[in-house]
């Protein structure tokens, strides 16, 4: 702070020595920009995350079990483990179809609770690796040559590096890669382990009075399909679903349809909760700013004395109200942005969506024009209460009356 | 309330918040495994025993706070203020390094746990360093 006296020097000393003025200005839009912001970030960072799942899963159909659509998205969006079969010898069925180009069948298990939960409840996915769409592709070529029995790759969101040591059922495993995050459960919380991995794992369980295994070989969990160009998804899903009973086909946007009509609504409310925000952000920032410049009005007296115009001393403390505001909503909104980060693992297993946040400025970067609508208000409100008080002479102000 | 009462009541009531918090969260708010799922008995998790610590430091920063609510200006009060930002700086290698959490995403450790002991730890950290720097600035 400037040592040298002066008006503009008089009035942030003012402000700086003003705590209840800068808390309770800052703290309010911090709070409305911590709710507008946390809206705004769920929004994109779900529709985000459904992007990116539904280009990381590389089918055009998914085939899962008649009513396993529930638990499908505790595992699909969750990451949660989730034990389902389909029934017998449909991916052989569905692979010689005419329009099939791959159909890659995928079996879901779960570790084995473990007393020390280091490998305990997770999500293992046994994946066949020549008929893959969904893990190999994205992996660099580099990877893909290590991929030998014993080697598995992991979600972003499982805390080991390549190369780190894993036992699964009595067998040893060794990191090969570690997926980039996706913000859906099973890219990020599974682990993939190739059939043959999963077939081992099943000779060593039960040995030295471990938890016994058991894959429904022939039934997996789901069945990945990528079908012709020429090929309609939803002609081919119907055709299944007629022609093999017990079977649900959904198509990719089928799968997240669920959410994207979640999201449909959070965006129908977006504008109703940003005009009641701002609405409160107007009536509680008015008050405040009236309430404190009505208890201090005898220091705008003062600085009328100094020789301070009206006009500056609106353009002050209206250009005050402005930076404060300014400053609690942007603390507002990288608040929720830190908050929801943290808490990310949390909303997509109890929310049941995916849910990925970029980096501050990806996320935030709705948001800026916002913040100068409030701040601007705020301002607005500051120099409409600076030009009712000053209507008084210095005098009148001075006495405090 | 004096003025001088209000300022020494906000701080340690601040700090008692965060105490109580690190108490709560790993036992009823957000439980760690072991808590979560008393079935899984057998031997002690890691995230039990990170759990624990961070419960003892709970403690710690309510009789920090208390202490604070006792203490005049002093060094003894920027000793305390010290130890509850050391409580709070030592929860980041804990959740983080060792003996940290489970692997797996979907455990309630790292689903819940280690984001709201963070952000705790965080503000009482934030909290404790505010303090810690006024009443030096206020003696300068």
């Amino acid at each position: 702070m400037s040592e040298r006296f002066g008006l503009a020097g008089l009035a942030v000393r003012m402000t700086v020595r003003a705590p209840l003025k800068l808390f309770s200005m800052g703290f309010l839009l911090a709070l409305v920009s911590f709710l507008l912001a946390g809206v705004v970030l769920v929004r994109s960072g779900v529709e985000e995350a459904t992007a990116r799942g539904a280009k990381r899963l590389g089918a055009d159909l998914m085939v899962v079990p008649q009513g396993a659509e529930v638990p499908l998205g505790a595992g699909l969006f969750g990451g949660v483990p989730v034990r389902f079969s389909l029934p017998e010898g449909i991916d052989r069925r569905i692979a010689v179809m005419p329009g099939v180009l791959v159909a890659a069948p995928q079996y879901f298990l779960s570790s084995a609770p473990a007393s020390c939960c280091e490998t305990g409840n997770l999500l293992l996915v046994g994946f066949d690796p020549s008929r893959d769409v969904t893990v190999l592709p994205w992996l660099s070529p580099h990877v893909r040559l290590k991929m030998e029995t014993g080697s598995i790759l992991v979600g972003g969101s499982v805390m080991k590096g390549t190369g780190a040591a894993l036992r699964f059922y009595n067998h040893p495993f060794t990191v090969a890669a570690r997926l980039e995050k996706t913000g859906m459960g099973y890219f990020d919380n599974a682990v993939f382990i190739p059939l043959d991995g999963v077939s081992a794992m099943e000779r060593s369980s039960g040995s030295a009075g471990g938890v016994s295994l058991r894959v429904p070989w022939g039934r997996p969990s789901i069945l990945l399909v990528r079908l012709a160009p020429s090929i309609v998804p939803r002609d081919m899903a119907s055709l299944l679903e007629r022609r093999y009973p017990g079977i649900k086909v959904l198509t990719i946007p089928g799968l997240f349809r669920e959410n994207r009509l979640r999201m449909e609504k959070l965006a129908r409310g977006q504008l109703p909760l940003a005009a009641a925000a701002w609405l409160f952000a107007v009536l509680g920032g008015g008050a405040l700013q009236f309430l404190y410049w009505r208890e201090r009005r005898s220091s705008l007296g003062l600085l009328q004395a100094f020789g301070c115009g009206k006009g500056v001393l609106m353009l002050l403390f209206g250009a005050e109200a402005f930076v404060l505001s300014l400053a609690g909503m942007v603390a507002g909104s990288a608040g929720a942005f830190f908050v929801l980060r943290l808490f990310a693992s949390y909303f997509a297993v109890t929310a049941g969506m995916p849910l990925l946040l970029g980096g501050l400025d990806l996320s935030l970067s709705g948001l800026p024009w916002l913040w100068l609508v409030f701040a601007g208000t705020m301002a607005v409100e500051a120099v409409i209460i600076m030009f009712l008080m000053l209507r008084r002479e210095p005098a009148d102000l001075l006495r405090g009356a | 309330m004096t003025e001088s009462r209000r300022k020494y009541f906000a701080v340690p009531l601040l700090l008692a918040v965060t105490g109580g918090l690190l108490v709560a969260i790993p036992r009823w708010l957000f439980p760690t495994c072991g808590f979560a799922h008393q079935s899984m008995a057998g031997a002690m998790m890691r995230c039990d025993t990170t759990g624990s610590i961070t419960l003892f430091l709970g403690v710690a920063t309510l009789v920090a706070a208390l202490a604070l609510y006792l203490l005049s200006s002093g060094p003894a009060r920027s000793g305390v203020l010290f130890a509850a930002v050391a409580a709070g700086c030592v929860l980041f290698p804990l959740y983080l390094v060792w003996p940290g959490v489970c692997m797996a995403a979907t455990m309630p450790c790292r689903m819940g746990t280690l984001p709201a002991v963070l952000l705790t730890g965080g503000v009482q950290v934030l909290v404790a360093v505010t303090s810690l720097v006024r009443s030096r600035s206020r003696r300068a």
